[in-house]
């Protein structure tokens, strides 16, 4: 884990959207330290863009707050239009936000003149931002012209046009293809060490767990866990598989295993969280041959971050919520 | 300043884009220039046409202040025509009603304003005891007993004829019919004598005078001319297109929105109306353009191809004070449509209908004195009639800029108003 000063302070944020019969956000409170990527997990309509859609001032809360701390010190308000706040913060939505009538240069320089950038400043960044996407090459060329990899790769510079201390990236590697990923993830981790804090929402739990030292993850408008990588990820994990659907009854022997301090199902997978991984494996065994239930595969290892959100959020699938963030 | 900044380097962008979508320029330029110029053409010689009359029908208020019966059988004979509807004068009192009939037909809202004078029936009979039916052949002017009659300037001439002739041939009939019940009852002079009179009553004791109500105002002493199809076309679909950018507009906007270029814009520190207004300053520009090519193509490119010539060097400061109202009412309406709308379909489908409508209920497509009256009625909600209206009372009544100012304040409360449902709409958005 990161030990800075926390950039982003959320207290006690609350939001129910007109009409909803649930909170898209029930008293979350979080801390996102300076220069850590902060991977922020959840199912659809978990809350999670409603978090990073009040954070970029597009909604705002009907309670609690969220502040950001400025170079100086200072603790500023997330809220709609809050222009001191707003030049802190880099988005980067999932949406390829940009004019694809307009070149890559013409884009970055738009974007630059609305943070504020003039003259040699902007000359300067809009270079750096080409950079940072490797797309010095594509300057003149219209952005619709340009493949879906690149496209995402101007969504990015873009949002880091005016250096922000905080970018926020919303879904950034939807639908690209695995060299185009690869290089995003490249370019966020040069960020990361450069300095700057990352907020990063995705679905893609390999990518979070590459990139992020510190996760938090979030169900129903609550934070369900949050912390550190290694601290999450620090139990280790019994993996069996099955032949057949196991019968309730081996999985109510195995939850009640005493090392083990969560079950997973998914079909035939099954996924025993422990403190004791050579002791639950034994146990496990034995179950299974009690039952009768012939095992295919059985293996013990670290906590995976996927074996984790199913354990907080449950395999089931999810209705579709606010699903990125719109005007 | 910065804010400023920000504006001009919105309305650059917007420029950009604008520039580069083909179908959006076509639409913004192709489409009305090449209304303008066949329509005009097209419909110089279609209204005009033989059958027109029977489906016309046009407002004539009377004002009978003939204390006799004259004033009563004239206006009884005028309402039996099928291409008359009377209506009744504003006041009773003979000279605010007078005053008011003139600023209605000069206005537009009546077409034609009879007046009778109060000694119709006494004048003629005195005549007729004095100098016997005689005395209706070669009656001098200045002893001819003179209806008024204000016609509407913005009127083709030829309705105009129309209307002129129905009410001669009503008098003609009238005073013939005096005059040899007068020669029954007095038996003096010869019936052939009495018939000669009347069979030569052109130049007999009544006659109409028919002529457009004087302005009250300074700048509208231009002298009236009758409209052409180049004086209804040229404004009618301009306008048409000046409201038409409802289509790219709201395209624009909604895809901004779906695109999430929107989202990152609110997340960034530029206020609201840098992102309206670099949107509204390109399209307002556009607007004007459009205004001046039609114009251009009224004034020069129509005589080349055989058409009447649009002149409105006299109305300048009025086209430019219209033609600003109708845009910024256009854009307003085309920022409601593109929040209210949910995609760029919806957006299209329902701006391009609306306006559609409201062209054709405001005397875009067809004039509204074609229209049947409820229509006519009905076509008064329209902001494009109001400013079609204003285009008519510059290039046909004579009227200048400040005579317009009423219908460009009509334009620019409708801007507000849509304006403010936009704003409305703007807020809920971050509710839902």
């Amino acid at each position: 884990m990161t030990g800075g000063l926390p950039l982003v302070r959320i207290r006690n944020l609350s939001k129910t959207y007109r009409g909803a019969a649930h909170a898209a956000l029930s008293s979350v409170d979080l801390e996102i330290p300076e220069a850590s990527c902060f991977g922020l997990l959840g199912p659809n309509g978990a809350g999670k863009t409603t978090l990073v859609s009040i954070l970029c001032g597009i909604r705002r809360a009907d309670g609690g707050s969220i502040q950001v701390r400025d170079g100086s010190g200072h603790w500023l308000e997330c809220g709609a239009q809050a222009d001191g706040v707003a030049a802190l913060i880099g988005l980067v939505p999932q949406e390829l936000a940009f004019y694809p009538s307009l070149s890559v240069l013409e884009n970055l320089r738009y974007f630059g003149t609305l943070h504020g950038l003039r003259g040699p400043r902007l000359r300067e960044r809009t270079e750096a931002s080409l950079a940072i996407g490797r797309l010095d090459a594509h300057a003149g060329q219209r952005a619709e012209s340009l493949s879906g990899g690149l496209q995402r790769r101007l969504n990015l510079a873009i949002g880091v046009i005016h250096a922000p201390p905080l970018l926020v990236l919303d879904e950034p590697t939807v639908g690209v293809d695995a060299q185009s990923r690869r290089f995003v993830l490249q370019e966020l981790a040069r960020l990361k060490a450069s300095g700057t804090t990352i907020l990063y929402t995705s679905h893609y739990l390999d990518e979070v767990e590459q990139l992020c030292d510190r996760l938090a993850v979030i169900d129903h408008g609550r934070v369900v866990a949050e912390g550190s990588r290694e601290d999450l990820l620090k139990d280790s994990v019994v993996l069996l598989r099955t032949a057949a659907m196991p019968p309730a009854a081996l999985l109510e022997q195995l939850a009640a295993i005493p090392s083990v301090s969560a079950l997973h199902q998914d079909e035939n997978n099954l996924a025993l969280a422990n403190c004791d991984p050579a002791a639950t494996l034994a146990a496990a065994l034995q179950a299974a041959r009690e039952h009768g239930v012939t095992l295919i595969d059985a293996s013990m290892g670290r906590r995976s971050l996927e074996t984790l959100f199913f354990q907080l959020t449950g395999a089931q699938m999810r209705e579709e919520g606010v699903d990125g963030i719109t005007a | 300043m910065g804010s400023l900044h920000k504006l001009v380097a919105s309305a650059a962008k917007e420029f950009r884009v604008i520039a580069r979508d083909r179908a959006g320029l076509a639409l913004l330029f192709v489409m009305p220039l090449g209304f303008v110029t066949v329509m005009s053409l097209a419909l110089q010689d279609v209204l005009g046409g033989k059958d027109a009359s029977a489906r016309l029908r046009f407002s004539m208020a009377v004002l009978d202040a003939d204390t006799g019966e004259m004033g009563r059988l004239i206006v009884a004979e005028l309402a039996v025509l099928d291409f008359v509807r009377l209506t009744k004068p504003p006041a009773a009192d003979f000279e605010r009603s007078s005053a008011s009939l003139k600023e209605q037909v000069r206005a537009g809202h009546e077409r034609f304003a009879l007046i009778i004078p109060a000694d119709l029936t006494v004048r003629l009979d005195t005549a007729l005891a004095q100098g016997g039916p005689e005395a209706l052949l070669d009656v001098p002017p200045a002893n001819r007993i003179v209806l008024d009659l204000l016609v509407d300037p913005a009127l083709r001439a030829d309705y105009r004829l129309l209307v002129i002739m129905a009410i001669e041939r009503i008098l003609l009939g009238i005073e013939t019919r005096r005059t040899m019940m007068r020669v029954a009852e007095g038996g003096s002079p010869s019936p052939a004598t009495a018939a000669s009179a009347a069979t030569t009553h052109r130049g007999g004791m009544i006659s109409v005078n028919a002529h457009a109500p004087e302005s009250s105002s300074a700048s509208a002493a231009a002298p009236v001319v009758a409209p052409t199809s180049a004086q209804q076309n040229v404004p009618a679909y301009s306008l048409l297109a000046i409201f038409m950018i409802v289509v790219p507009l709201s395209q624009t906007f909604i895809k901004e929105r779906a695109q999430g270029s929107l989202t990152r814009l609110r997340s960034m520190p530029v206020p609201g109306w840098v992102i309206i207004g670099g949107k509204f300053i390109p399209y307002f520009m556009i607007n004007l353009l459009q205004m001046a090519l039609c114009l251009a193509i009224g004034r020069y490119v129509l005589p080349l191809l055989g058409g009447a010539a649009l002149h409105f060097e006299n109305a300048l400061g009025g086209i430019l004070l219209l033609c600003a109202a109708a845009s910024i009412a256009a854009i307003s309406f085309a920022l409601m449509i593109a929040l209210f709308a949910r995609t760029a379909e919806q957006a299209t489908a329902f701006g391009a209908t609306a306006i559609l409508l409201l062209a054709a209920l405001g005397g875009i497509m067809v004039p509204r004195v074609l229209m049947p009256p409820v229509l006519q009625k009905i076509g008064l909600v329209s902001p494009l009639g109001w400013a079609q209206d204003g285009f008519l009372d510059l290039f046909v009544r004579g009227a200048g800029a400040a005579d317009v100012l009423g219908r460009a304040g009509g334009l620019v409360a409708f801007a507000v108003l849509c304006m403010a449902l936009a704003a409305w709409r703007f807020a809920t958005l971050d509710k839902q």
